[in-house]
Order: structure tokens, then sequence, then C-alpha cells
């Protein structure tokens, strides 16, 4: 019994490593632009599609087509920025949601009919490799995407800290015109801040292959749960998307195996109204608070 | 109250009286899609009352149609209650949720309350689907009451005017000065002394019981729903759209947008059943970018909105 708890919490850990990196996208998203992403989780899908296609077409392998994903929902985000989501930046809350959520339908429904509702799955020669210690199996492909989450959090963080292009995006987030006065493109920072956030989103829907089979209506429940991570973790706070991601892919593991999936969305929901009562400002208090 | 109101609440009630006596001349099908109009009118109007007045975005509205489809439907079910004891419950549950929510989600503006309210209604789905016991699950139930097609006009009428009405006296009632007050400046609203939490909850708790009372009528004229039907997503979004559409925070906003959007979702869905929902998402990205002032604009102007620049 309690190895099986010691399992899931492994599996849950594993699992919160790619819920930290796409809902760190989001995060940034949200603390830059102050744009609540609906359509985030169908970035997702598209990256899982794209990893899923090259794979079946191209015989390439999953990992491979990481800087495939990562390039091309860095080109849609930016675009989507430049064509759409540049017009309600600064507009109230509600443009921002009705237009992400008009996105989501149109992405979502057109993979729909584009590629059916089908499950589909990845599966690799090594798929089954695992190690096993002490009677617990940890599988070499989850631990891989767990690194490489971890890796571009990190990664990501260290671009908006130390670099001249994260310290622009920093400073467009804190005070809009002080940063054009002095001399930062704000138009391209929110484009290049939203391809950022895509492509990273992106990413973990090519890592994401290795947990679960691949459809086009996988996209919303992703978006719920990059609400619960980032309110966790603090909105706009990257680091508090990995801590939030953390509790959250070991909370919904745990309850899984304790009850069914089902009551695991609604138990994350619970947590999400308890922390919104108690410290809406997340667990570090680091988050945005309106 | 002046006359300009007092004219536009009598031709109000002259055009309901018209729409209650019409059931005498109209063809069936045509007083089946105004049944579903009036449902509509009646949700966006709820949904507006809150949102389209103080600004905090109810993302999870599906959430109270949901309540109150189950809530009147296991109470047939189980207990045999009549629909009409049925359906002023389920409002009952619906509103005491709201106030489950809104309590701590009201104290926080923006973004955190669409948030709260989007998860709710997800969640209540998957607890209706998981707790099979209750609710018999993914299964769905069928609902033993079903008044005649024409109840459902009346109601549905009757409830959307009632809605619209208590709408038209908000504009007119100081509660609706401290709903618009807090829209445009909350702390100030709260200095010149607007209880401001209050004033939310209040509203907030009296939209989801309308549309509690609705999802349970909604729930008893389909017969048979499962989960996903009442607590679908696109419930909520369609009252966001019907309202924006309209013009949120005005009285009528609700009526010509549900009127408008449910017409083209018969025409379109009748049509192109594959492509409905893309066309139904570009209409919005298509409204959202290229009108945004167009629909937003006379009300925005009022409001002191600017939608192109930041706050």
């Amino acid at each position: 019994m309690s190895a099986l708890v010691i399992q899931s919490l492994i599996n849950g850990v594993l699992m919160g490593g790619i819920y930290a990196l796409y809902s760190a996208g989001f995060s940034l998203i949200f603390g830059v632009m102050g744009v609540v992403n609906i359509a985030h989780g169908d970035l997702l899908m598209l990256g899982a599609f794209l990893t899923y296609w090259m794979f079946v077409g191209l015989g390439l392998d999953p990992f491979l087509t990481l800087p495939f994903s990562l390039l091309g929902l860095f080109v849609l985000g930016y675009l989507m920025q430049r064509l759409a989501i540049h017009r309600v930046v600064g507009a109230p809350p509600i443009m921002s949601y009705i237009l992400t959520f008009g996105t989501h339908l149109m992405i979502s429904n057109l993979a729909l009919v584009a590629w059916t509702a089908d499950p589909r799955t990845v599966t690799t020669a090594y798929s089954g490799a695992h190690l096993a210690i002490a009677g617990l199996t940890v599988p070499w492909v989850k631990l891989i995407t767990f690194l490489i989450s971890l890796a571009v959090v990190g990664a990501l963080y260290l671009l908006l800290h130390h670099s001249q292009m994260g310290r622009a995006i920093q400073a467009t987030s804190q005070d809009r015109e002080m940063a054009r006065l002095s001399g930062i493109k704000v138009d391209r920072v929110y484009a290049l801040t939203f391809g950022l956030g895509a492509a990273i989103t992106g990413l973990a829907g090519s890592l994401v292959v290795a947990f679960r089979d691949v459809d086009p209506g996988m996209g919303l429940p992703y978006t719920i749960i990059a609400f619960c991570v980032v309110v966790l973790g603090g909105m706009g706070y990257i680091p508090g998307a990995l801590v939030g991601g953390l509790i959250l892919g070991v909370t919904g593991s745990v309850c899984t195996l304790l009850f069914t999936p089902g009551w695991s969305v609604a138990i994350t929901f619970f947590l999400l109204y308890l922390m919104l009562l108690l410290r809406p400002a997340g667990i570090m208090g680091k988050g945005i608070v309106e | 109250m002046n006359a300009g109101g007092r004219r536009s609440l009598y031709l109000g009630l002259a055009a309901a009286a018209a729409l209650a006596a019409l059931p005498a001349a109209g063809p069936a099908y045509y007083l089946q899609l105004l049944t579903i109009v009036f449902y509509w009118i009646g949700l966006a109007a709820c949904w507006n009352l809150m949102c389209g007045y103080t600004g905090y975005i109810d993302f999870g509205s599906a959430a109270y149609t949901g309540i109150g489809a189950y809530v009147a439907g296991l109470l047939m079910l189980r207990l045999g209650l009549p629909l009409m004891a049925a359906a002023p419950l389920a409002g009952l549950g619906a509103g005491l949720v709201a106030l489950a929510v809104g309590w701590p989600t009201l104290r926080l503006r923006g973004a955190y309350f669409a948030i709260a309210t989007f998860a709710l209604a997800e969640a209540l789905m998957q607890v209706c689907e998981e707790w099979s016991g209750l609710t018999e699950g993914g299964v769905g139930i069928t609902i033993p009451q079903r008044l005649a097609e024409l109840s459902y006009y009346w109601l549905y009428l009757g409830l959307a005017g009632l809605v619209v009405g208590l709408t038209w006296w908000v504009e007119h009632h100081k509660h609706g000065y401290g709903l618009k007050a807090i829209h445009q400046d909350e702390q100030a609203a709260a200095q010149v002394g607007v209880n401001t939490h209050l004033v939310k909850l209040q509203t907030y708790v009296t939209s989801a019981f309308f549309i509690g009372i609705l999802g349970a009528l909604e729930g008893s004229r389909l017969g048979y729903f499962k989960p996903d039907d009442v607590f679908n997503v696109h419930i909520t979004i369609k009252m966001v759209i019907m309202s924006l559409l309209g013009g949120m925070g005005t009285v009528l906003g609700p009526v010509i947008g549900a009127s408008f959007l449910q017409l083209v979702e018969d025409f379109l869905g009748a049509r192109f059943l594959n492509y409905y929902l893309v066309i139904i998402g570009a209409i919005i990205v298509g409204v959202i970018i290229f009108l945004p002032r167009g629909i937003a604009g006379s009300l925005g102007q009022r409001l002191g909105w600017r939608p192109w620049r930041r706050r």
C-alpha cells in the first residue's frame, strides 16, 4: 500500500513538471499583458499533435520533435498576438477572455474536424523502459521529460532576469509607459512574450505524449489546470508555477489513486477555492493581486 | 421616475402582453423557436444583471443551470416533488452555492473571479459525473414530469420579463447606481458609502437564483440530460456573448443579443453542423477584433471604458 502511494507521488511529481512548464507560459502572458489565455491548453494540444504527426509521418523520435514544436508554436503565438491579442491588451479583462475563448473554439473545433476525436498514442521502442528501485518504477521517458521541464522553466527564469530581452519584458510588465519612454518597443515585447509563452506550451505538449494519448479536446482541461497552478504559485510569478505545478501534479495523482480521476478534478477546484479564500497571492505570496 | 422611464416601462409591458397572446395565432415551429429565445433572454439577462453592471465576469454561470437542473431533477425523481415546487428550490440551491462562491471571490478584482467561477462549473460537472450514487453519473437522468410545450413558452416569457424588469428597476434605483459605481471605480464607490461587497453579493445571488430556476425548467423541458449537457461551458459563453453583442450593462442589451444570436444559431446549426462552432468562434474573434467599439462603443463612452487603452 505504501509503495503504491509512493509510486503515485513519484508519478505526480513527474506530471507536475509538465504542469509547471506550460503554466509558466500562462503566468508569463498574464503577468506581462494581463491577458488570461483560455486557448492556452489548445496550444499544448497543437504541440502534442505536431509531435504525433512527425512521429507517425516522418518516423522522428518524439524528443527530436521538441525544437520543431518550440519554434512552430513560437511563430503561431507571435502571430496570434500580432493579429488578434494585441487588440485587447489593456482593454477590460472580459475582452481578452472572450477573444481567447473564441480562439479556443476555433482551434479545438478545427482540430476536431481535421483529426477526428480518436485518441492517438505515441509509442516508441523505449516507451516501456524504466528505472527500478526498491519496487518502485520510474519510466525513463517521464524522468527525462521532467528534467527537460525543470531545465526550461529555469532557462525562462534566467532569460527574464539576466538578458536584455528579459529586462525589456519585465520593464514592460511593470510600467508600459515608462518602458516605452526608455526606448522599448512595447508592441514587439508583447508579441515576443506571447510567442515565448506559446513556445514553452508547445514544448509541454510534445512532452505530454509520454504520459497520455492525444486528442483535439484535450486542451481545455489543461487551461483549467493552469489556472489552478498559477493561483497556487502566484499569478505572474514564474518560480511559483514550479511550486504550483508540483503540488497539483501530486494532488491529482494521489487523488486519482485514492478516488477516481473525476474526483481529483473536483478536489483540485476545492484547493483553488481555498487558496482564493486564504492566500490569493499564492503560497509564497508573490503573485499579482488586483 | 421620469417620463421617459415610465414610457419605456409601458412599452415593455405592452410588448410582453403581445408576446403572451401570440400562441393564439403563431405556427408551432416558431413558437418553439421563441420559447428557446425567451429562455436565452432570461439567462443572458441574469448574467448581464451581475456582470454587465458590475464588470465582474462570471465565466462559470453554467454551474447554476447545472445545479438548477440537477437539484430539481433529483427532487422530482427521488422525492416525487412537483416541478413547480422543485424549480424554486433549485433556484435556492443555486443561490446558496453562489453565496459560498461569491463570498470569498467577489472581494478580489478582475481575473480571479472569472477563474474561480470557470473552474467551479467544470468541477461541479465532474462531481455530477462521479457521484453516480446521487446523480446517476454520466448515464444522465430522465425527468418524470414535463409540462405542455406552451407552458414553457409562457414560463420563459414570464421569467425573462421578470429579470429584464428587475434590471430595469435596478437601473432606476439606488442599487443600480451602486453597481455602476463599482464598475467605474470600486474604491471610490466604497468611500462614498456603497457597501460594495454586500451589493455585489446580493446581485450575484439573485442572478444565480434565476439562472437556477431557468436551468430547472429547461431540464424538465429536455426530459433527459447528462452532466455535460447542463454544466456545459458553452452555456456560459452564450450568455456572455449575447450580453456583449447586445450591450453589457444595459436593460435591453441581453434581449437584443439573445434574440440575434439564437436566431443566427438556429440558421447556422441546421446548415453547417461540423463547422458550426468554428464559425461561432470566428464570429467572436471577429467582433472583438474589428468591432470592439462598434458593440461596446456607445455603452463604452457612457461608462468611461476605453477599450483601446491600458488602464
